[in-house]
């Protein structure tokens, strides 16, 4: 074949071959249904697929995105390792389906369509963690199985924080396994080169507006908060509406009580550090809690994120100098209180071992025999608060709190616990972050979105939040929206 | 029919017969399933309901499926011409005496060898406020506070638009050089020889004579902005319906829908309504060209 070769610079069209009609005719047919017949076989097997859940009569499949996975950081091995030790020791008992650990990255876990995708095709794992704010899509779906007899009478063990967002009509359906509170991280370096010191930490809204101005500078910004709309953003502004004395829906968790003097504060807080141009309108990396990308780089000398993230930033920026401050408040009256993230281990009702896998999960991280454990997660592989008194009093006996200066702040600084006084029923300041269908979750990131970054009065946000909150909850039939103090 | 026409015929169809096939089992077939999930309420958890036309019903009434049609509408009434102009302007300036000619050919499709995911990440750091390489240029030639491209409402539909024409402009030049190089060069050699100039070269025989090409064109820039395919992984890596739902396409807030909010019924029925949409649109234009041929007389 030659190209035909035209000096005006013409595509290149290959010449034609010399074949006859009829052996171009006989050849295609024979090719056409060779592939006809091959891809109608692919088909067929294709469809031969079975249905059911994920896992066998003889295995558990748990996913969620911490193991098994390779490299990281330091929290990421350590995380892995937890994991794939808790299913090492299930699985050394004998008698009991063995746990098999699916790993999902957790941007597609948490945005992306895999799970979703599995329950739709009726093959979603046995087990399986979830976040407070998808709590009531997989309760309302019917796909929580009831967990309670396999707990027995562990569940007073549990803050009612955390435990409460994950019970329906005294039932348990969600095994908290960490409280993860909010907090204020905060660039030294920035501060000492603005010419402010510990004395300056701010303690109100407006105190930590004025600090934002001084430590804006350049292309740093003061402060950063969460822009981008999606359920991080909402669990990060809940804190500020709580304090101001407002909330979502009422104590029956049936009726929105979003069009409130409080939500206008909250919404009016927000919109101010983006119009006094404090705050950026786009967060870095992957997004407001990537404290490597937005706190360590310079982008912002202030910012959002659950205590936790300490252990993020010595893991990707080992060199950053950063300490933290508890949420400031509207006013000096008002109570600290922050959001306590933090993800639970659910079981399939469709499971083909629905109760084995409620048995793994309360050995995993609700029976007596798993205090030690739970005190290597939350002080070794996560750095995110234990949920549970007696592993609370455990890290306590242990010296925990004495040599890990991060978690005893986050444990008594930030949510307020006493540290003699750790058998307390719930935690003063650590609220749980509110369970609330995905309907609601977009009313409100919708205005949060609109006074943020729209310039819309908060006001007029709220109502509009608030009508739509109420349509939802108009016809709304399943478990009780909200949070528990 | 002849016996060779039947072998003709069979060998055809053969042809085509995995295609067809592949194009049966994962479109037309979903495409169907999904039209009947639009009638039911489906949480994607096994519990089917049907309900008629409720998702219908419902979709009219809601604010955000109005404001993502609207978004949409905004989008393709701007990313069409936009992307068309473009691209024949490269097409005619590739066609030309240019120097380089073939690097610049190669230089202008480049971006539609890249990966949206990528494309749309790179152009987010690009875009990142005070500290993004545009910021930074704007703030050397004296804007004091550049703009926030992708965190103000205003502004982000248009950033959106901007980024998706600088992908697909290569694709659409190379399909549209094609059509120009279909223009016998003795046409062009006749009109020099007439005195015209370069437009009315250009509006006299160079546009008249694109016009298949252009349908092509145009018919499939407006599907696919209609359709939003390319635009999700752009929304999605970028701004994710937001600055305040600015950017939230019809395609984006289908997918909200369906895998956030585990509405399939619903969502199935706005993906109807747009395929509905976009075969009238098609149809339309498919008949007032007459499907596509234009018959040209001479003047």
């Amino acid at each position: 074949m030659t190209s035909t070769d035209d000096p005006g610079g013409q595509l290149w069209t290959p010449a034609r071959a010399q074949v006859s009609r009829r052996s171009f005719l006989t050849n295609t047919a024979r090719l056409g249904l060779g592939a006809l017949a091959a891809s109608s076989a692919g088909s067929l097997l294709a469809a031969c697929g079975g249905g059911g859940s994920s896992g066998s009569g003889d295995t558990l499949d748990f996913w969620q995105w911490y193991a098994p996975q390779s490299g990281g950081s330091y929290s990421v091995k350590a995380q892995n390792d937890w994991f794939t030790k808790l299913a090492n020791d299930w699985n050394a008992q004998q008698g009991k389906p063995k746990v098999k650990l699916t790993y999902i990255p957790i941007a597609q876990y948490i945005e992306g369509t895999q799970l979703q995708s599995a329950f739709a095709a009726g093959k979603g794992p046995d087990v399986f963690v979830i976040s407070p704010g998808d709590f009531l899509r997989y309760y309302n779906g019917g796909v929580l199985y009831d967990l309670t007899d396999a707990v027995k009478d562990q569940v007073g063990d549990f803050y009612k924080s955390a435990m409460g967002t994950r019970m329906v009509d005294g039932r348990v359906y969600g095994l908290p396994m960490e409280a993860e509170p909010l907090t204020m991280f905060y660039s030294v370096q920035a501060f000492e080169k603005a010419g402010l010191s510990e004395g300056d930490i701010p303690k109100t809204w407006d105190q930590l507006l004025t600090v934002a101005e001084k430590l804006r500078s350049g292309k740093q910004f003061g402060l950063l908060f969460e822009t981008k709309p999606n359920v991080y953003q909402n669990f990060t502004w809940y804190p500020f509406l709580w304090q101001a004395g407002g909330d979502i829906v009422d104590p029956s968790g049936k009726q929105s009580t979003f069009n409130s003097p409080a939500t206008v504060k909250a919404l009016a807080f927000w919109q101010d550090a983006i119009k006094a141009g404090v705050a950026p309108r786009t967060t870095q990396g992957g997004g407001g809690g990537d404290l490597v990308a937005n706190l360590a780089s310079g982008y912002a000398a202030m910012a959002e994120m659950v205590t936790a993230g300490g252990s993020f930033l010595e893991a990707g920026a080992p060199k950053f100098k950063y300490d933290m401050f508890p949420l400031p408040v509207p006013d000096t009256s008002a109570k600290p209180i922050t959001d306590m993230g933090g993800w639970a281990f659910c079981v399939n009702k469709n499971s083909k071992n629905a109760q084995a896998a409620a048995e793994f999960c309360a050995f995993a991280v609700a029976s007596a025999e798993s205090v030690d454990r739970m005190v290597d997660w939350a002080f070794n592989a996560k750095k995110s608060l234990p949920v549970r008194k007696s592993v609370m009093k455990k890290a306590a006996a242990d010296g925990q709190f004495d040599k890990d200066k991060l978690m005893a702040y986050s444990a008594f600084d930030v949510v307020g616990l006493d540290p003699e006084g750790l058998d307390t029923e719930t935690t003063p300041y650590g609220r749980g972050e509110p369970r609330l269908t995905p309907e609601v979750v977009k009313a409100v990131s919708d205005a949060i979105q609109a006074a943020q970054l729209n310039g819309v009065d908060p006001a007029a946000a709220a109502r509009q939040g608030h009508e739509q909150i109420s349509n939802v909850l108009a016809s709304y039939r399943g478990a009780p929206l909200g949070s528990l103090t | 029919m002849t016996r060779r026409h039947r072998r003709e015929a069979l060998a055809g169809y053969a042809f085509v017969a995995p295609s067809a096939l592949g194009v049966g089992i994962f479109v037309l077939v979903p495409m169907v399933l999904a039209f009947l999930l639009s009638f039911t309420a489906a949480t994607g958890f096994g519990q089917i309901q049907f309900i008629g036309l409720d998702n219908y019903r419902t979709m009219f009434g809601d604010p955000l499926f109005l404001n993502s049609m609207k978004v949409t509408v905004l989008y393709v009434l701007v990313f069409v011409p936009g992307l068309y102009f473009l691209a024949l302007g490269m097409a005619l300036l590739v066609n030309g005496n240019l120097p380089a000619r073939a690097f610049f050919r190669a230089a202008f499709f480049a971006p539609y060898a890249i990966s949206l995911v990528v494309v749309g990440l790179v152009w987010r750091y690009m875009l990142a406020d005070n500290v993004g390489i545009i910021s930074v240029l704007l703030a050397k030639v004296g804007v004091d506070n550049p703009p926030s491209f992708l965190g103000d409402p205003g502004l982000a539909l248009w950033a959106v638009i901007f980024i998706s024409i600088w992908f697909f402009v290569g694709f659409y030049m190379i399909i549209l050089l094609g059509g120009l190089q279909e223009i016998p060069r003795e046409l062009f050699e006749a009109a020099h020889l007439d005195g015209a100039g370069p437009w009315p070269i250009l509006t006299r025989i160079v546009l008249p004579l694109l016009r298949p090409t252009t349908f092509f064109t145009l018919v499939l820039a407006t599907i696919s902005g209609l359709a939003g395919l390319q635009s999700f992984d752009l929304i999605y890596v970028m701004t994710q319906g937001g600055p305040a739902n600015a950017t939230n396409l019809g395609i984006y807030y289908i997918y909200q829908q369906a895998f956030r909010y585990n509405q399939f019924g619903y969502a199935s029925a706005m993906a109807t309504w747009y395929a509905l949409t976009l075969i009238i649109l098609t149809g339309i234009a498919f008949k007032l060209t007459k499907g596509g041929r234009f018959e040209f007389s001479e003047e």
